[in-house]
């Protein structure tokens, strides 16, 4: 029993890395990178614009707005998509997908070897640009004050977006990724779950919850108005936040294994 | 059919597959032993249909499929004895030959050392290694169908499926290939090639199984399979001094329905729907008549005739 789990973790090694190197080579991933990048680009551009020094703290609430409001329900959202929608959904119409379920190799293993893979690209990518642009924004209270800022708690901080950022990619990820198998184009239903999350805001508590978002939000170091229309409630505590969109995914990757063992390849070749 | 009688064949038990209102394949009953069996049709008959069928591409919609007793749901075992070399084209965009083939094999767990020696040996049998480090968007047609070869054959399985194996391939290839299905069928390995090649079949096969339209038509060793055709006469080529002699036996007999003497005087082609008292009766001939017998062959005793009987509904050759 033992050896056939040794046999499956070096077989989901192996799916991650190939799916690691295709993703590279892939449109999707160079996608999600480009989503991923933006947030660290319009830093740089403020920063280049900015003709006099501004303190942490204000630098802390620029940032706190992008991540909320430009990252978490814009970039992050779509950029995660792209490279999960397409983990199955690309390679059926590459007509590549018959080549890994001709493997001796469990189809739930092929599934969970590419969500790890696009789960370790989009986590690098959204929590890395995110990371350079408080940097970059930081810059702007000169390297004294910056440096000063990052060990009295601003790092701590950063490494708090960076892990909302991984928990995000690894909620959204999961229901891209049956999005995709689901759906010949998962574009039609993300947009629709982009509004229910867009609009979480206005939403009572209860309601609230419903939304990946919510959870998220409850997470970030920093808290943004979300408007006048914004029905207030409280975050959630750290216990709750976690788990919950990590159970999501787990979730979400159990339906996702249950549909791809009843998935046909048939390229329309007869 | 018992589980331990099943652990040698491949079997088909009342299988249909619809895509929608389309007929893919309907009530295919099959056991197909150790050998090369050839698996003949049209375009759209329905033969990529029951390879995806086996190895689990697709889902029956009726009956139940099994190779070597594993069925097609358990890709671990059954891709431990099965390769399947499909029709498909695609590879994944910008990937080597060699890493695509190491790629694949590493997913069987055995680590990369084991994948990079698996995968040198499959490129040496399909004379591939040469070209094993280009990009396979550069290879040819037969390069492609090579590669892919390899990569079903690579892990040594007891069963192949090979979808059209010989498409693209220049004629020192085909024999190359040719050359290789007959080893693999003599190691005792499952050969079941799929082809609308009807000669290199004919000559490749132990077994030939027809199928137009989703249906099997006609299953059977090459030879024996001419006599599934009942209703057509078997045409008997005899070459012979005196063949105006033969036939009158031969209608006198009641062995034959129609006979063509040759304009040389020195044979006649004649019908029969009984050949083996046929053949007996040209025994008799030589022994009694004293007709001197230089050959007899049988003009169409072969897949193409079948074929032609059976699916294209013409006449033999």
């Amino acid at each position: 029993m033992s050896e056939r789990r040794d046999v499956r973790i070096r077989q989901l090694k192996a799916v991650f890395f190939l799916e690691l190197k295709r993703l590279l080579r892939g449109r999707e991933a160079r996608a999600a990178l480009f989503f991923a990048a933006a947030p660290f680009l319009l830093a740089l551009v403020a920063q280049t614009v900015r003709d006099h020094a501004v303190v942490p703290g204000r630098v802390e609430k620029e940032f706190a707005l992008i991540f909320q409001n430009l990252v978490l329900q814009g970039t992050l959202f779509f950029g995660t998509l792209f490279a999960f929608g397409g983990l199955l959904r690309g390679e059926q119409l590459a007509k590549t997908l018959h080549h890994l379920f001709l493997a001796p190799v469990r189809r739930e293993v092929v599934v969970l070897g590419k969500y790890l893979a696009a789960l370790a690209v989009t986590s690098v990518a959204f929590a890395g640009f995110s990371a350079l642009a408080y940097v970059t924004l930081l810059t702007g209270a000169g390297s004294g004050a910056a440096t000063a800022h990052l060990a009295s708690g601003g790092a701590g901080r950063l490494l708090v977006y960076a892990l909302v950022a991984v928990l995000a990619c690894a909620g959204y990820g999961a229901v891209f990724l049956v999005f995709g198998q689901w759906v010949k184009n998962p574009i039609f239903p993300a947009l629709a779950f982009w509004g229910w999350e867009h609009l979480n805001f206005l939403l009572p508590e209860g309601l609230k919850r419903l939304g990946l978002i919510h959870y998220l939000l409850s997470l970030t170091p920093v808290k943004v108005p979300d408007g006048f229309l914004a029905i207030l409630g409280d975050p959630l505590p750290a216990w709750i936040a976690v788990p919950v969109p990590l159970l999501l995914a787990t979730a979400f990757l159990v339906l996702s294994a249950w549909k791809v063992r009843r998935t046909e390849v048939d390229y329309g070749v007869e | 059919m018992s589980a331990g009688a099943e652990k040698d064949l491949l079997v088909f038990e009342d299988v249909s597959k619809f895509y929608g209102e389309v007929l893919g394949v309907d009530r295919v009953t099959l056991s197909i032993p150790p050998g090369i069996t050839g698996l003949v049709g049209p375009n759209g008959s329905g033969k990529t249909t029951l390879m995806n069928l086996a190895t689990g591409l697709i889902r029956p919609t009726r009956g139940r499929v099994s190779v070597l007793g594993i069925p097609p749901d358990d890709p671990e075992r059954l891709f431990a004895a099965c390769g399947y070399c499909t029709a498909f084209e695609a590879f994944p965009p910008g990937v080597t030959g060699r890493a695509f083939l190491e790629g694949l094999l590493s997913l069987r767990g055995d680590g990369m050392v084991a994948a990079r020696s698996l995968a040198g040996k499959a490129l040496e049998r399909v004379n591939l290694v040469d070209a094993a480090g280009r990009k396979v968007a550069g290879y040819s047609k037969g390069m492609r169908q090579r590669l892919r070869l390899a990569a079903a054959i690579a892990p040594d399985p007891r069963v192949l499926l090979l979808d059209e194996p010989l498409n693209g391939l220049d004629p020192m290839a085909r024999a190359e290939v040719l050359e290789l299905f007959r080893c693999l069928a003599a190691e005792g390995k499952h050969v079941v090639v799929s082809s609308h090649i009807l000669h290199e079949v004919d000559l490749l096969a132990d077994r030939v199984v027809l199928v137009k339209s989703g249906y099997v038509v006609a299953e059977g060793e090459s030879h024996g399979l001419r006599e599934e055709v009942v209703e057509r006469p078997m045409q008997v080529l005899v070459r012979c001094d005196r063949p105006g002699a033969l036939a009158a036996r031969l209608f006198a007999e009641g062995l034959t329905t129609e006979v063509e003497l040759h304009e040389d005087g020195l044979g006649l082609l004649a019908r029969t729907r009984t050949p083996d008292r046929f053949f007996l009766a040209l025994n008799g001939a030589v022994l009694s008549d004293g007709i001197q017998i230089e050959t007899v062959t049988p003009a169409d005793d072969d897949v193409k005739a079948v074929y032609r009987y059976l699916i294209e509904g013409g006449e033999g050759s």
